[in-house]
């Protein structure tokens, strides 16, 4: 196999076993790798009515032939399981240094079952594999276990790890590697935490062996010489980060505002990329591989907030800041920083705390029971209320279940802006209809990277469509769900996508791997995951019943700002996108579906 | 006055926030060009390619509509409109 590692390590923790299987050949065609391939195997082997954090469930660490390859930002893995948070398959996508390692040590994958007695790491070098004692890292955070265990392994070694709130099962944790890249979303964090693995580090000499190295060569430089030429690639990410969203999408309308009552923030210019630029950075960073760069290194001087590290990105801005009502960035960036260290997903953190300011406000929650005052904008209370979720203080104890089970243990479900109880990111599906349909549909809950209709619907690319218009956004989600699906499964980061095509990704593949990629057939590719998928989510429990909207956002229309006067239309657009996904008026796939995509062949576990 | 208001990598590099533009009917295109007057500096590259159409991805905002959604550079702008100018730009 060419691109592929053609190995996968599978890790009993139960029985503190490794074991090298060779890696499924036609699956990695058929699924890619990452997102999809590990999906591939993980609903083969796992029910899907597996309770999350139990020893039942298994946790994947899966990369995509591209990952560690030459081409453009080719950092990408993901983790695999089924969500602590959701319920739901989910594949948490994650950039760094990690994923191309995890590679040059030899394997395209790693499956971990069972649950360990006692806290363990694993470590991975050049295609051997032992499983240690964690006992001395457990309870510390994501830097200083990864100093440590650099320290006892490698220099070079990549580490990939929980923090405490991984290890407290808090449901928003995830996986962090390189002491601040998050797999972030759906809680693979608790999974992790649950079967006492406190992390993963690999080293390896090898490479990625590629079918065609001259072209794989010509199509790096044709792919990179289109980043570098494109504005938003090669001046905007790179320049301002992607917190350059915060002013696009309130001047838009769209940037939700104590928790979804309102879409246009007061306070956005304090917390925008533009803020951030002129107050925090101290350079940009890239992942492995990326020409764009447009990761943050800051740093934060105010004694109360002071702390050094990296984000906020645009979603981090904006759940510290907009959802909580807070422009103050110093505190957003301390909350963000809290975050890294911890292993806590920001954008679910952010929205949960913004849900308890609402109860809070209403009177629901008392100041009693909080501990402190829960107004929205107080900065302090979103830095202290991210603490303790971490070690599940006080109040945080709920916090870390989510907005979802924090409001419904007070009653109140409808102030959670999440769906299938995964928190809405930045975007206000009023102010642009495409993205609610969108959210409602994602197969891991609330999310904006399973189909970025903002991209057409704000941003004008690949072409302009109105943010109001619904008719034909059921086509347009199709695709960018597909193509989506296809690049978390290739090891390419998403943000190519501003200046590339599905031809350019294919073409990529094509030329590492040998297979004949085209955009086509990872367009096949794509829609083949994201039905195994909503597959999976059926089998366990999930109907088109789950396919919706908080209701604020279907009932209450925009009060002020450019969106007013708006709601979702979700439920004029659902039937149209299940038809145009092959799919029964209840959402699921047809046998003919079923059968066009080989997914037929897929056995489930019942 | 016509408030124009610059944003992300325009902001940055013209080291301008904002002009307040005295006009009581212009279109979008002639109110640019009047503030590349203004501040004498040239920006206009920066929306729009040599041909003169829009850059994809460019938002020109008038009261947070998008230009491309009313009539393109010849939509009229008036007293107390604000106009918001942003290169392309994206994240996620």
């Amino acid at each position: 196999m060419y691109g592929w590692m053609g190995k996968i390590l599978r890790v009993d923790l139960t029985k503190e076993t490794v074991k090298i299987e060779k890696l499924n050949e036609q699956w990695a065609k058929d699924y890619i790798g990452g997102r999809g391939l590990g999906s591939r195997y993980f609903v083969e082997e796992v029910n899907p009515k597996v309770e999350p954090l139990s020893p039942d469930n298994k946790l994947i660490f899966a990369t995509g032939p591209m990952t560690g390859a030459l081409g453009a930002s080719t950092g990408r893995y993901e983790v695999v399981t089924k969500g602590a948070l959701t319920d739901t398959i989910a594949a948490s996508n994650s950039g760094g240094m990690f994923g191309p390692e995890l590679k040059y040590s030899g394997f395209d994958m790693i499956i971990f079952e069972g649950k360990s007695q006692k806290p363990v790491y694993l470590y991975i070098e050049d295609g051997n594999a032992v499983l240690r004692d964690a006992s001395h890292v457990w309870g510390k955070l994501t830097g200083e276990t990864t100093d440590i265990l650099m320290g006892e392994t490698a220099s070079t070694a990549k580490v990939a790890c929980i923090g405490p709130a991984g290890e407290n099962l808090a449901k928003i944790a995830c996986v962090i590697c390189d002491k601040d890249r998050a797999a972030g979303r759906s809680g693979v964090g608790a999974v992790m935490g649950s079967k006492n693995l406190k992390a993963v580090v690999v080293l390896g000499s090898g490479g990625v062996v590629p079918a065609d190295a001259e072209k794989v060569r010509e199509v790096a430089l044709d792919v990179r010489k289109k980043l570098a030429e494109h504005p938003v690639a090669s001046e905007g990410l790179p320049k301002l980060g992607t917190a350059i969203l915060v002013n696009i999408i309130n001047q838009s309308g769209a940037l939700p505002t104590r928790n979804f009552q309102e879409s246009f923030f007061e306070g956005a210019e304090k917390t925008s990329g533009e803020a951030l630029y002129e107050n925090q950075l101290i350079k940009k960073k890239a992942c492995f591989g990326c020409t764009i760069a447009c990761g943050r290194v800051t740093q934060v001087k105010d004694k109360r907030y002071a702390g050094f590290g990296e984000g906020p990105e645009y979603e981090t801005a904006w759940a510290f800041g907009a959802q909580c009502g807070v422009d103050n960035l110093d505190a957003i960036t301390k909350a963000n920083y809290i975050c890294n260290e911890n292993g806590i997903d920001t954008i679910s953190m952010g929205s949960t705390i913004g849900c308890a300011m609402e109860l809070y406000e209403k009177g629901v929650i008392t100041r009693e029971t909080a501990g402190m005052d829960l107004n929205f904008g107080n900065a302090d209370a979103v830095v202290k209320l991210t603490e303790m979720t971490a070690f599940r203080e006080g109040i945080g104890d709920l916090l870390a279940e989510g907005s979802y089970r924090l409001a419904e243990s007070y009653g109140h479900p409808e102030l959670s802006m999440s769906v299938k109880k995964q928190e809405l990111p930045a975007y206000d599906p009023r102010g642009v209809q495409g993205m609610g349909l969108e959210y409602a549909t994602s197969n891991r809950g609330g999310c904006h990277v399973r189909g970025y209709l903002i991209s057409p619907e704000i941003l004008g690319v690949p072409e302009k469509l109105d943010p109001q218009a619904i008719e034909g956004k059921d086509v347009w989600l199709k695709i960018f769900q597909d193509l989506t699906a296809a690049i978390d499964s290739s090891g390419v980061c998403l943000f190519t996508t501003f200046g590339l095509g599905g031809e350019e990704i294919a073409a990529q593949l094509a030329a590492l791997t040998g297979v004949d990629y085209t955009a086509e057939k990872i367009l096949e590719c794509g829609d083949r995951i994201y039905n195994l998928e909503r597959l999976f989510n059926i089998k366990a429990g999930f109907s088109k019943d789950d396919d919706t909207l908080p209701p604020r956002l279907l009932n209450d229309p925009i009060p002020a700002g450019p969106a007013k006067g708006h709601v979702n239309r979700l439920f004029e657009m659902l039937p149209a996108y299940y038809k145009t996904r092959g799919w029964d008026e209840n959402g699921v796939p047809t046998q003919e579906k079923i059968e066009d995509l080989g997914l037929d062949k897929v056995k489930f576990i019942e | 006055m016509i408030t124009v208001d610059f944003y992300t990598t325009l902001r940055v590099e013209l080291k301008t926030r904002q002009l307040k533009m005295s006009s009581n009917e212009i279109d979008v295109l002639q109110l640019l060009e009047k503030c590349e007057e203004k501040i004498s500096k040239k920006f206009l590259h920066k929306l729009f390619d040599r041909d003169g159409k829009l850059i994809p991805g460019t938002m020109i905002l008038v009261n947070g509509k998008n230009i491309l959604h009313l009539k393109s550079t010849k939509t009229l702008v008036h007293a107390n409109d604000i106009v918001s100018l942003f290169p392309p730009g994206g994240g996620g």
